[in-house]
Parts: structure tokens; C-alpha cells; sequence
């Protein structure tokens, strides 16, 4: 029993970086941006050009691998939606768009790396430590550790930083925000930046637990999409959804099997959005 | 001969995929990501439904139109609560979902391992076992539904569709039941889907998940998009161009590994290219998505 | 209108062009004799595809230059089918259509070669498969063969390795879910349980899962002395990574399809000692061809032998043998496959009895040093 606990806790620090990731994005330019799950699996792409094939040391090739997901990301931005943000297109077509961006990114990756799957680990294979009844891998500790330690960040940038109220107020009013003098553009390439790091970093170490194949991006985005439609705006809500999230995928898997996990989880969110009150449903306030 | 026969088929079956998309992205501007687990229940309850009971092709035909107008259905009522970027998800879930289950549901649908040595179709008297026999049946198929688009283009249907999709507020002002109108489009174009898989599953003899993904979905959402959303022949013409480009790189002789990739690059691009540069498609008039759209 | 009359000249350009490629990929020159191949040659077990290709390679070598075709040559025409049927359906299509040929050599992997037999059969083509054993491909057709011995022989040896040579009283069974493990795992728990032991979990897993940990947690609370787990190298590679990870200490037997270097790179040192059987070489029967094998093997391609090679070899060397005494043609070749009178090779003794199956047995293979070696356990 414990041992879903660990493992519920091990899956939803993945969905909640993501649902906070894309809930950050969401708020600067207002629609789901699906290409963030191509930026999820360059980093460990990355890492293993840097660190498997360079022979880069371990520290920098993380720090290389982060930047130069972060700036593939940035560049997307710059290039794609930037031409077309908050005004003509819906973000309809944005996420659209978002998804074809995605389908280039993963099939550029499977051209330059190949479909087989990869591993950038190449330490021994050990007993994972004991937990109190249940069975925990470093690597798994590491991601708790992380998701916890993002929560931080976010929570204190978001309340105590400019860049933070800057986000905010544009996420809750954008005209407002513009005639209030906010630098919008500053905002966004800033957000733009910091959650690809932090999305590759996620990604990189989903593959030291996982290994990776070039068409492991869209799963992980949809989980982080259900947690933030779940959990709407506050980023304590999110973090809740995601654990629910979670413990049901988990249960599920336990008692049904874990071919099933998908499911389970695109039903809960189908049930959600079924059960809606009769008004437009928004992600943010 | 018979290759370029077998080319003309998979584009027809696509033709009646992105015409039927177009009625419910075209005319009531909803995306979904559905379509293609609409076109996989066709294809497995056919494939189900002639292997175990031998039902006729009109029994078969009957069903699919049954199951997925319920379906579609009930997949429309949330769109009028929630947002139409809410609306592709809830799509994206239902796709999911279909997939899963007929990827895990073993003792259905045979699972990964997918349904094979279907029968081919037999029509009252016809068996159609060539392939000019088929190509024929594609061929009256697409007739058939290109008219029945024709039809409602130009029906009062169609105006009350443009209506909702230019300004929902003010098509329920004018007292249209927007609801019934979303939800026959809706029924119709995933029924049409379910028919394309029909036809598929007794072309190709052997059926599997994998051909009912969401990239597949994604592949027809670009086909109505390039081709001209809203418009009678944009459907046909993304069809065509779509279907022949891989084969034409497949001839050229690039390596399977690649070319699969190289192929969905293409569509990635184009999908992005247009939705961004040209909305309207190569020959569509509606600039779809763009929120003051004219 | 000019928008259209442009992209209706466009689309007939495309039209005459593609039909000119066409066109000139289809003159065949007349002294090639060409025959398909489907195998995996790219996605996520590519290494099967390019091992079956060494083996036909270097027996297409021998074929041509021992002349026993009498100055035609033999050529073969690859299709990538990877792991997916819809692409086997189409490689075969094209090569039957396109490229007319009477007999392909595939698929490798069961699932494919279930998805094309029937399409073999409709246009009377021959398959003829060097690796694929689900039992069912028997039933397949006339005109399909194949070399190996079916999965009912090797979940037989499995299940009597694990009694009589492991001791094994109570097992947990960890299937691939398709035709290939629900097989074996059939074959592998009725026998098993025939023979005094007990399995206590049986379940199946999908290709493509990563994450088996939840299932590995409750197979570690029934402390079974042995996971019997049929699958492919990649998800099987995981199980083994990931079993260590959480404890599961027990002993693993697994099956042909598991037969790759993906595997040990991906379970590194946690697969060692795990045991996997294998379709029989013709060891003790035809041990100088065995040798000279793998010599031109080794020293055609720098590297040993796997054991898909030395079955694709064989196969292709029966081909050119059958092809040299009867009509290139689809029918004749099929007679002479029935026909053929007990050919020795490096996978041992091929004769075919009325469904196109043989009588072969499956070997033990264990993993020491990060590679598979012949156990010295045998059944």
C-alpha cells in the first residue's frame, strides 16, 4: 500500500511541473502551447549528445542541455507565435499550430537520433532504497525533490518578484496591463526562457528513470493539460489536482492494470468537462 | 496499373475522411480531434460484425451510423459550456480513449495485434473482390457524399451553421436551436467517418490500432485546413496532394526510415504554415480561426 | 479562378510525374531473378532487421557465385515493415503489385506476418518466414512456410526447463500482449502446471510500456521462484532494469523475441543471469557447416553470427536451392518447397510436412558477461 503512495507521489511531481509550467505559459500568451512537450524531450536529447556523445562532465552538459532546449523553445516563440499573439488568431489555431510545432520537433529528434530508444544513464543498475515499506530509486527522490523545490520557485517569483506581478496582471487582464505600462514582450520571452530550463531539467530526469523515445513528449504535456484544466488557476489547485490525478491513475493501475492508466485519466478529465455549469469555463480568473 | 488503383482508393477513402470533417470544422467551426477514432469504430464494428454474425453490408452501415451519431452526440453537449479550445480536448480524451480500448480490449478487438483476414463487402448480390470492383464503390461513394455536402451547403441548414459559426451569441438571438444544429452536424459528419472505415477495413483486410491515432486525426485536420476549410472542393484537393506526396518520396527512393519521418515533418510544417500564413486553405474563402473572421 | 486553373495543372504535373517514376522503376532487367524481403529495419528493433540482412546477404553471395542458377542472378528487394502490421500490409502490397515477385522471405515478427499471410494467399504468393512462431501462422495458408519451430515447442521447453533443470515450484507469468505471448504463455502454464508446479500471476503487458513497476510490486509479494515473461527486447530489457531497481529478486525466463543487444543495453548488469530459449541451431547434425558459417560470417562482417542471421541464411540458401530446380513462378516454387527431401543447414534438419511447418527444437541461451551464450543447462 505504501507503495502506491510513493508511487502516486513519484507521478504527480512530474504532472505538476508540467501543469505549473504550462499554466505560467498559458498566463503570458493565453493559449495551450503543445510544442512545450517537443522542448520536455530535447532535453534529454540534448544530454545525450552533450554527455553521451561529447563526454561533456555530467554538470555541464545538464547546463547546456537546459540552455539550448530553453533557447530552441525561445526561438519558437520568436518565430512562430510571436507574429500572432493577442490579436488576429484564436487560440484556437494557436493550439493547433502548437501541435504541429510538436510533430516537427519529435520527428526532427527521431531523423537525428532514430526511433530505438535511448538511454544517457551509464551508471549500475541498483536496488532502489528503502522507504518505509516501498521501494524508491534516487532518481525518483530527485524528482519529488524537484517538483517540491519549483513550487517554491514559482510561488516566490510569482508574489514577490516584478517579473512576477508583471505575469500576473497580464494572465488576469492584458488590457490593463498593457496601458499600465507592463512590458509585455520582456514578460513573455522571460517566461518563455525560464520554463523551458525548467521543463528540459523535468525532462532529463524523467529519462534517467524511464529511458526515452522520441514520442514520449505528448503523454507526459496531456497529463500536465487534464492537471490545469482540473485545477484552473491557483497554483495550490493545481498542485492538488495533480495529486488526485495521480492517486487514481495509480489505484487504477493497481487494480485494473496499467494498460489502462491513459484512460483513467482522460476519463476523469472527460467527466469534468461533462460535468461543467452551463457558463464559459476559463483556465485563469 | 494496379498500384496507381490502390493510390486512388486510399485517396477517396481520405476525400470522404476530410469532407466530413469539413461539414463539422468548415461549417459549425469546431475542431475535433475525434474524427479519426469515429473512422476506427466504422472500421472495427464492420470488421467485428462480418467475421462473427456475416451481417450484410446495410446492417453493418446501419450500425456504424447508429453507434457513432450517439456518440458524436454526446460528445457535443459540453461544447455549448465550454470554450472551443475546451471542446478539442474534450475530442483529444474521446480519441484516447478509443484507442486504448481497442488496443487493450483484447478479447474484442484482438487488440495490438489488430483483426486480419477481413471478407471483403458484399453488396445484396456483388461481391467486390477486385480492385477496379472497388475503386467503382469508392468512386459512387464519394459521389454520393459530396452530394449530400452539396446539399447542405446550399439548404438553409448551412446558413443557420454559418451563422453560429461567425457569432454564436447572435445566431441564439435569432432564436435558432443552435444545439439541435451542432449536434446533427456533428452526428452526420462522425457517421460519414465511421463509413470511410467501413470501407477501409474490407479494402485493406486487415485492420489495427495503430491506424486510428490522434496523429492520424491531426492528419486529416491538415488535409481540411491546406485543402480550404469551409470550401465544396478544398477537401478533395488536400486529399490528393497529401496522399500522393509520400508516395511520390517513397519512389524517389529515400529510406523508409527516414521517410516516415521526412513525411511527418511535411505535415507539420504545412500545418503550421497555413494555419499561420494562409488560414483559408489553398482554395477556401473562410479565413478559419481568425477570431474577426471575414 | 486563376488560383485554380494554376493548381489543377499543378496536380496533373504531379500526376505525369509520379506515373513516369513509376513507370521506369518497373522495367526489370532479365537475367535478375528478384524475391521480397520484409523484415524490421528501422524503428525501435532495427538490430533484427539488419541481422536478418547480413545472413541473406552473405548467402546470396554463395548463391551467385556458385552458379547454380545458371547465369541469372538472384536479387532481393527489402521492404521495412518495422513493428507495425499496417506497414507490413503495404511493403507486401507493393511487392507483389510493384514488383511481382513469387516469394517473399518475412515477416520477422509474428504479428506482421499474421497481418500479410492473407494477402499472401489471395494473390498466391509465397511466404516463407525465418523467425516468426506464433502457433497459428500453421493455419496460415498454402502458401505460407516457415522454418522455425512454433511457440507450442518453445513454451514446452521453457515450462520443462523450469520444473526439471531451475526445480521451480511456483511461477508469475508476465506475457507481451499479442498472438506471440499469449501463446507462449498458454503453452508455458499448461505445461508447467501439468508437470506438478503452480503459477500464481499471469498477466499481460502492451509493446510500447515503460513503466512495469506497479505489476513487478505485486509479483514481488508472491516470491515466486520464477517470472516466465515473452516479450520484446525493449520492454523486457525495462522489466529486468526495473525489477532490480525495486528488489524483485527471482529467477527470469524468457523467449526468442527478447533475442537482441537492445536488451543488455538497456538492462546492463541487471540481466545477467537471466535465461532465454532460442530456435535450435543444427548443432551435433551439421556442425562443418555451422563453422564454415560463421568464418565467412566473421570475416564478411567483423562480428559473430546471431542466431536470426544464421535462420535467415538458411533460408535464403533454401530459396536458391528450390529456385535453381523449378520455374521462377510462385506455383512451381511452392511444389518445390513440399517437395523439398530434408535439407541439412546451419539451423539443422528443414523439411516441411503438409502446413509448411518443421521439426525443430529450442535451445536455453543465458545471459553471462553481457552476452547470450549456449547454456549449459539444457532441457
Amino acid at each position: 500500500m505504501s507503495q502506491i503512495f510513493v508511487n502516486t507521489l513519484i507521478s504527480a511531481s512530474f504532472f505538476i511541473v508540467i501543469g505549473l509550467a504550462l499554466s505560467l505559459i498559458y498566463r503570458a500568451v493565453k493559449f495551450f502551447d503543445m510544442s512545450l512537450a517537443g522542448i520536455f524531450v530535447a532535453g534529454p536529447y540534448c544530454m545525450l549528445f552533450f554527455y553521451n556523445s561529447l563526454c561533456i562532465p555530467l554538470f555541464f552538459a545538464l547546463i547546456f542541455s537546459c540552455l539550448l532546449s530553453s533557447i530552441i523553445y525561445y526561438v519558437i516563440y520568436f518565430a512562430i507565435y510571436k507574429r500572432f499573439e493577442h490579436n488576429a488568431h484564436s487560440p484556437l489555431s494557436l493550439l493547433l499550430a502548437s501541435f504541429g510545432i510538436y510533430i516537427i520537433l519529435q520527428n526532427v529528434i527521431s531523423i537525428i537520433f532514430g526511433d530505438r530508444i535511448m538511454t544517457i544513464r551509464n551508471i549500475h543498475i541498483q536496488e532502489g532504497i528503502l522507504l518505509g515499506g516501498a521501494m524508491l530509486t534516487p532518481i525518483q527522490l530527485i524528482a519529488i525533490l524537484y517538483s517540491i523545490i519549483f513550487v517554491f520557485i514559482v510561488l516566490i517569483i510569482m508574489h514577490k518578484t516584478k517579473y512576477g506581478l508583471c505575469l500576473r496582471t497580464i494572465g488576469e487582464n492584458f488590457p490593463l496591463a498593457q496601458s499600465l505600462g507592463v512590458s509585455v514582450k520582456k514578460t513573455i520571452v522571460i517566461t518563455y526562457l525560464t520554463v523551458g530550463i525548467f521543463v528540459s531539467l523535468l525532462g532529463i530526469i524523467y529519462a534517467y528513470d524511464v529511458d526515452i523515445v522520441p514520442t514520449m513528449g505528448m503523454n507526459i504535456i496531456m497529463m500536465g493539460i487534464i492537471v490545469m484544466i482540473i485545477g484552473g488557476n491557483g497554483i495550490m489547485k493545481i498542485i492538488i489536482a495533480g495529486i488526485i490525478l495521480s492517486l487514481a491513475i495509480n489505484l487504477g493501475a493497481w487494480y485494473i492494470g496499467s494498460e489502462w492508466k491513459e484512460v483513467i485519466a482522460f476519463a476523469i478529465l472527460l467527466f469534468y468537462l461533462l460535468m461543467q455549469p452551463r457558463a464559459s469555463h476559463k483556465a485563469v480568473n | 496499373m494496379d498500384y496507381i488503383t490502390h493510390i486512388l482508393i486510399i485517396i477517396g477513402i481520405y476525400v470522404i475522411l476530410a469532407k466530413s470533417l469539413n461539414l463539422i470544422m468548415g461549417f459549425s467551426g469546431l475542431i475535433s480531434v475525434a474524427h479519426s477514432a469515429f473512422y476506427g469504430i466504422g472500421a472495427y464494428v464492420s470488421a467485428l460484425m462480418t467475421l462473427k454474425y456475416e451481417s450484410s453490408f446495410f446492417v453493418t452501415l446501419l450500425c456504424v451510423i447508429v453507434i457513432n451519431s450517439l456518440l458524436g452526440i454526446i460528445l457535443i453537449i459540453p461544447s455549448f459550456k465550454v470554450e472551443k479550445q475546451y471542446f478539442l480536448f474534450i475530442t483529444f480524451a474521446f480519441q484516447v480513449i478509443v484507442f486504448n480500448t481497442l488496443n487493450n480490449w483484447i478479447e474484442l478487438t484482438g487488440g495490438a495485434m489488430g483483426i486480419s483476414g477481413i471478407p471483403p463487402l458484399v453488396l445484396i448480390n456483388w461481391k467486390i473482390l477486385s480492385r477496379y470492383e472497388y475503386l467503382l464503390l469508392i468512386g459512387v461513394f464519394v459521389f454520393i457524399i459530396c452530394l449530400v455536402c452539396g446539399l447542405i451547403v446550399k439548404s438553409p441548414f448551412n446558413r443557420v451553421l454559418k451563422a453560429i459559426r461567425e457569432d454564436e451569441v447572435l445566431a441564439l438571438t435569432l432564436g435558432k436551436n443552435i444545439i439541435i444544429y451542432k449536434m446533427t452536424i456533428f452526428a452526420i459528419g462522425s457517421s460519414i467517418a465511421g463509413i470511410a472505415g467501413i470501407l477501409y477495413a474490407h479494402y485493406i483486410s486487415f485492420i489495427d490500432p495503430g491506424s486510428f491515432t490522434v496523429m492520424e486525426s491531426i492528419f486529416i485536420i491538415s488535409i481540411v485546413i491546406i485543402g480550404g476549410a469551409g470550401s465544396y472542393w478544398g477537401p478533395v484537393l488536400g486529399a490528393i496532394l497529401l496522399v500522393l506526396f509520400p508516395e511520390i518520396l517513397r519512389f524517389i527512393g529515400f529510406p523508409s526510415s527516414i521517410a516516415a519521418n521526412l513525411r511527418q515533418i511535411l505535415y507539420g510544417v504545412l500545418l503550421v504554415t497555413f494555419i499561420m500564413w494562409k488560414p483559408q486553405g489553398l482554395i477556401g474563402s473562410y479565413k478559419f480561426f481568425l477570431r474577426n473572421a471575414k | 479562378m486563376n488560383k485554380k486553373i494554376l493548381l489543377i495543372v499543378l496536380l496533373a504535373l504531379v500526376f505525369i510525374i509520379s506515373t513516369f517514376i513509376f513507370l521506369d522503376r518497373n522495367s526489370t532487367k532479365d537475367h535478375t531473378l528478384t524475391i521480397g524481403c520484409i523484415s524490421i529495419f528501422s524503428g525501435e528493433i532495427a538490430t533484427y532487421g539488419k541481422e536478418t540482412k547480413q545472413g541473406i546477404a552473405l548467402a546470396l553471395d554463395e548463391i551467385n557465385n556458385s552458379n547454380i542458377l545458371q547465369g541469372k542472378e538472384l536479387a532481393v528487394q527489402y521492404e521495412d515493415s518495422q513493428f507495425d502490421a499496417k506497414m507490413g500490409v503495404q511493403a507486401i502490397n507493393k511487392l507483389i503489385l510493384v514488383d511481382k515477385v513469387p516469394i517473399i522471405l518475412g515477416a520477422f515478427s509474428s504479428r506482421v506476418t499474421l497481418a500479410i499471410a492473407p494477402i499472401a494467399e489471395k494473390y498466391e504468393t509465397v511466404l516463407m518466414s525465418a523467425s516468426a512462431t506464433a502457433d497459428s501462422i500453421k493455419n496460415s495458408g498454402d502458401y505460407i512456410f516457415r522454418i522455425v519451430p512454433p511457440n507450442k515447442v518453445q513454451g514446452e521447453v521453457a515450462a520443462f526447463f523450469a520444473r526439471e533443470n531451475l526445480k521451480a515450484k511456483k511461477a508469475a507469468v508476465y506475457y507481451v500482449n499479442d498472438e506471440y505471448g499469449q501463446g507462449l504463455s498458454k503453452e508455458f502454464t499448461n505445461i508447467f502446471t501439468m508437470n506438478g508446479g503452480k503459477v500464481l500471476f499471469s498477466e499481460g503487458f502492451s509493446l510500447g510500456q515503460k513503466d512495469f513497476r506497479t505489476t513487478l510490486q505485486k509479483i514481488k509479494k508472491l516470491e515466486v521462484d520464477i517470472l516466465y515473461f515473452p516479450g520484446q527486447a525493449i520492454e523486457i530489457g525495462l522489466i529486468l532494469k526495473q525489477s532490480k531497481e525495486i528488489g524483485l529478486n527471482t529467477i527470469f525466463v524468457g523467449a526468442d523475441g527478447s533475442y537482441s543487444p537492445d536488451l543488455i543495453k538497456i538492462a546492463s548488469d541487471a540481466a545477467s543471469g537471466a535465461y532465454f530459449t532460442l530456435m535450435s541451431m543444427g548443432f551435433g547434425v551439421s556442425d562443418d557447416m555451422i563453422k564454415q558459417f560463421n568464418d565467412s560470417f566473421k570475416k564478411k562482417y567483423n562480428e559473430e553470427p546471431t542466431v536470426y542471421a544464421a535462420y535467415a541464411y538458411d533460408a535464403m540458401k533454401i530459396i536458391g536451392q528450390v529456385i535453381s530446380k523449378n520455374n521462377f513462378d510462385a506455383k512451381d516454387i511452392k511444389k518445390g518447397l513440399y517437395d523439398l527431401e530434408e535439407y541439412i543447414g546451419v539451423t539443422g534438419l528443414t523439411k516441411f510436412d503438409q502446413h509448411g511447418e518443421v521439426d525443430k527444437n529450442y535451445y536455453v541461451y543465458e545471459i553471462k558477461d553481457n552476452k547470450f551464450i549456449l547454456s549449459n543447462k539444457q532441457f
